[in-house]
């Protein structure tokens, strides 16, 4: 206690530089924490994102020449691979207030890629089910243990929610299955002329898979047009694209001038403390002690930053937090991050003090 | 001992050399109590910024205890400051914000002297200086002449052979001056070496030497028979 007050009363003994110093250093954590909170958001989304992928993927755009039951037919005899109505596809949901794109599983041969937080996927019974994400989920009526949806008129069980700890890449999705949907839902299907099905798998997909989807689309609507593409893995990350939609830039132009800043305020640093300095030098205190002296005096202002900076990422934790957490990369960054920070600190009292002609006018 | 063979300090002043220094002899014993006098810009004050080897001098050769300081390296010109000689100045160059204590403890922290150690040498000096009472004060709340012992003591703290005082009564009013003035003359008594520079002929007759420094070059230097 008594050493800390003693450092504290050293650091402050010229309060001014001290603290623009400190605020400098917090606000250069801050833009880290936030650069590393905006990174992890997005990596977490990405690897999310990844995760969801099959191995194998034929991407069909299906119009259809007439309003028809076309998507009723499209997965009879398909024996392999999973069908999937993805995008174009909305449903009315009144606790909502509006409509919002919904997937329906149309047919379920290998084990569907959707994490789930509790509960299970719809399908298993013929009754309405529904799966939401965390967003949705919060809209839901619940009666007894039970949440509900009103879909197009019609109410639906929510049996599982589907998410992430890490992100929010599955918090707005609505997941149907073509053997729990009610009659309005599948009244809306059928007033589609216009889907997006996908037809995936981790195996290969074999010819005679998308034959039979393609014959079955045709013998419901024969002047129907499909559009299909096979898309191999698509595991390439997209994290790049992900991140310049994200603040990052923002924070490292705001790292950037903090550093600047403090750069600026270590020169006011030394004009004030140059008289210390060419005293110690005097008395034969040698460069390199000066220089040790003067980190000490930096490396602890930059820790009391730290400090200041925890205090406060407390109080914002409680309100939310800055969505970083602590692992062995982020600590690393951060101390890169800040080493820097103090480098660029140090840079011009260090080339002051290394100026030895000068020094001793300031006696 | 210390020498000045042909010494010459050339200032480069935006670049207009300014000769500070003019081929300086000068030869000055253990034990000598010297003035070294002359008007502003006369050169002094580099002669005595050359003596505490805080400036480099551009010809001639500056020799302690027999040692030429010319081809030491800086590392050397440390030690030579932290041990050898001990600085008094005018406005007496402490740290504002540590304590007397802290003051006179610096340059044997610098030194790396033993706590234990440091304790005692302080203590001897405090009291041959006469500042007990002032020892745990930071030098705003002290006056001139308590700022002055402070600094003499910080002076006399590492034990060093040569005191070079630069107008060390300058700031200070007569009967304070001259209580300072009489701390130095005991301190030489002691066997030190101590140079003061003044431009006070009062002050001046008080030491056993007077050297008189015009435009760089010494025009004189005589010995005060009384005092010798």
């Amino acid at each position: 206690m008594v050493i800390c007050m003693k450092i504290l009363k050293r650091l402050f003994r010229y309060k001014l530089t001290a603290i623009f110093m400190i605020i400098g250093q917090v606000i250069v954590l801050f833009t880290i924490f936030g650069a590393l909170g905006v990174y992890n958001k997005a990596y977490n989304k990405e690897n999310d994102r990844l995760r969801s992928l099959y191995k194998n993927v034929i991407q069909m755009q299906i119009t259809a020449s007439k309003k028809t039951d076309v998507i009723f037919g499209i997965s009879n005899d398909v024996d392999k691979g999973n069908l999937i109505i993805k995008q174009k596809f909305s449903v009315a949901i009144l606790e909502l207030g509006k409509a919002y794109l919904c997937e329906v599983i149309l047919k379920d041969n290998e084990s569907l890629k959707y994490p789930l937080l509790s509960g299970r996927l719809p399908g298993k019974e013929k009754s309405n089910e529904v799966a939401v994400g965390k967003n949705k989920a919060k809209a839901a009526i619940k009666q007894g243990d039970d949440l509900f949806l009103t879909i197009e008129g019609e109410k639906y069980k929510i049996v599982g929610i589907i998410g992430s700890e890490v992100s929010d890449y599955w918090d707005d999705k609505l997941l149907l299955h073509m053997d729990s949907m009610g009659d309005s839902v599948k009244k809306a299907l059928a007033n589609q002329v216009l889907y997006a099905v996908e037809l995936c798998s981790d195996s290969d997909i074999e010819e005679k898979i998308y034959s039979t989807v393609y014959g079955n689309i045709k013998s419901y609507d024969g002047d129907s047009s499909i559009e299909a593409v096979k898309v191999n893995s698509d595991k390439d990350s997209v994290l790049e694209q992900t991140l310049a939609k994200e603040n990052l830039k923002i924070n490292v132009i705001a790292y950037c001038f903090c550093i600047l800043n403090c750069m600026v305020v270590s020169e006011f640093w030394i004009l004030q403390r140059r008289k210390e300095y060419a005293i110690k030098k005097l008395l034969g205190m040698s460069d390199i002690r000066l220089i040790i002296d003067m980190m000490r005096e930096i490396i602890e202002i930059s820790l009391l930053s730290c400090c200041v900076f925890l205090v406060i990422y407390m109080v914002i934790g409680i309100c939310g937090g800055l969505g970083v957490s602590i692992t062995l990369r982020n600590i690393l960054l951060v101390v890169g991050a800040e080493f820097i920070a103090v480098l660029g600190t140090m840079i011009y009292p260090m080339y002051k003090v290394l100026k030895n002609k000068e020094s001793f006018k300031y006696i | 001992m210390i020498e000045i063979i042909n010494v010459s300090k050339v200032y480069d002043s935006s670049g207009i050399l300014v000769k500070a220094l003019d081929h300086v002899h000068l030869t000055i014993k253990d034990g000598e109590f010297i003035a070294i006098m002359g008007p502003s810009g006369s050169g002094k004050s580099t002669l005595l910024n050359i003596l505490g080897c805080i400036l480099d001098y551009s010809e001639g050769h500056y020799l302690i205890n027999g040692k030429d300081t010319l081809g030491l390296s800086r590392k050397d010109i440390e030690q030579i400051r932290k041990s050898e000689i001990g600085f008094i100045y005018q406005h007496f160059a402490l740290m504002d914000y540590y304590t007397a204590y802290e003051n006179i403890e610096l340059p044997l922290l610098i030194n790396n002297v033993k706590k234990s150690s440091r304790v005692s040498k302080i203590n001897e000096v405090v009291k041959l200086l006469g500042i007990e009472d002032v020892i745990n004060k930071k030098p705003a709340k002290m006056s001139g002449g308590q700022q002055q012992r402070v600094a003499i003591a910080r002076a006399l703290v590492m034990d060093a052979n040569i005191i070079l005082a630069d107008e060390p009564t300058g700031a200070l009013d007569q009967k304070t001056g001259g209580e300072v003035l009489n701390l130095l003359k005991d301190i030489n008594k002691t066997g030190k070496t101590v140079i003061i520079v003044t431009h006070d002929t009062k002050i001046a007759s008080m030491t056993n030497r007077i050297i008189t420094i015009n435009d760089g070059k010494i025009t004189n230097d005589s010995y005060n028979e009384l005092l010798k």
